[in-house]
């Protein structure tokens, strides 16, 4: 048992070798947590349904565009988006930006059927928000690994 | 149990001060249950610091943060950005207090030193989408001379012993409110 970073990217980079499972780690999961700052600085951690499918630069959300999660990256784009393979003790950590969008032929391309439990109003919902996070940094942790590297943190 | 180094008056008021002008958190839909610990700010302005413990927890709060052997932390830096880390809090009955194992020179120190607000989500193992949030004050504490052996142990989390020279410390977290997420 033990926490380790196994790694660690940022944009534009090739992906080092940990990150190989990378794609399949995001697109199994169904729920991510994204922290945001709301414009008293408070931090709010929100799971939001994943549609991410792969790895890339930048991450896709659909959400109600009046909860406080809009209005918090307006204030403050600064946002954390974190995957979490619970089975496997996996955690990728997106550090980056969000920007609040309006592309009802992209909301249309990134619809699942899946979503309507969350957003109920449909791809057609004119309060439907469209966010991207252009990820700046994104760390690999790995928990219960057998790895004898000591996390990043730790190391100073 | 941990033990708890005494601290200066002075500094518990000014931690009391901040908690106090934190406004109140946006109360999300989505949040199936959420409890606020009103009395904390009280018992630390009254410097009765352990008061917070008699607070009730829920049972499935506790029950939920028992289970979880990991947490992802998040603090902020100098620059107001976000970072998020898992970290294994120490194990121990939840009481309102939540304890991690750090070394001196980790970054995640350095920004709890700067903004003390911190938030620690515990996610359910047996679940693809249930967790609490937790939102606190952190405080680091130095890891009490005499005790060796226990925090050699704690530390062990980190899979390679933590030098002496690298300064083992504790970060506390009270708890302010927590929201279960289902």
């Amino acid at each position: 048992m033990g926490i380790a970073s196994l790694g660690t990217t940022s944009r534009g980079r090739t992906l080092p070798e940990a990150f190989a499972g990378a794609a399949e780690l995001i697109q199994g999961i169904g729920v991510a947590l994204v922290t945001t700052v709301d414009g008293t600085g408070i931090m709010h951690t929100r799971q939001l349904p994943n549609i991410n499918t792969g790895y890339d630069d930048d991450l896709w959300f659909l959400a109600n565009g009046t909860s406080p999660l809009i209005s918090d990256l307006y204030n403050h784009p600064e946002v954390v988006v974190t995957f979490a393979d619970r089975g496997n003790g996996r955690f990728i950590v997106a550090n980056g930006t969000g920007r609040v969008l309006k592309d009802p032929a992209r909301v249309k391309q990134l619809w699942h059927p899946v979503l309507a439990s969350w957003l109920p109003g449909g791809p057609d919902d004119p309060e439907l928000a469209l966010i991207r996070v252009e990820t700046r940094c994104v760390d690999l942790w790995d928990y219960r690994s057998d790895a004898a590297k000591p996390p990043a943190g730790a190391r100073g | 149990m941990t033990t708890t180094p005494s601290l200066p008056a002075t500094a518990i008021l000014s931690v009391a001060d901040r908690a106090r002008s934190t406004p109140k958190r946006r109360r999300s839909r989505a949040a199936t249950w959420r409890w606020l610990v009103h009395n904390v700010r009280v018992a630390l302005h009254a410097g009765a610091e352990e008061d917070h413990a008699l607070h009730h927890w829920p049972e499935v709060l506790r029950e939920l943060i028992h289970r979880a052997g990991v947490a992802l932390v998040t603090t902020r830096d100098g620059d107001g950005r976000l970072h998020t880390q898992p970290m294994a809090p120490v194990k121990r009955e939840f009481d309102g207090e939540i304890w991690f194992p750090v070394t001196a020179a980790m970054p995640l120190v350095d920004h709890l030193l700067g903004r003390p607000e911190i938030q620690v989500t515990y996610l359910d193992p047996d679940s693809s989408h249930r967790c609490v949030v937790v939102d606190g004050i952190a405080r680091v504490f130095e890891a009490p001379a005499d005790a060796d052996a226990r925090w050699r142990d704690r530390f062990a989390i980190w899979r390679s012993p933590v030098p002496r020279a690298e300064g083992p410390a504790y970060v506390r977290v009270d708890v302010m409110c927590a929201d279960v997420w289902e």
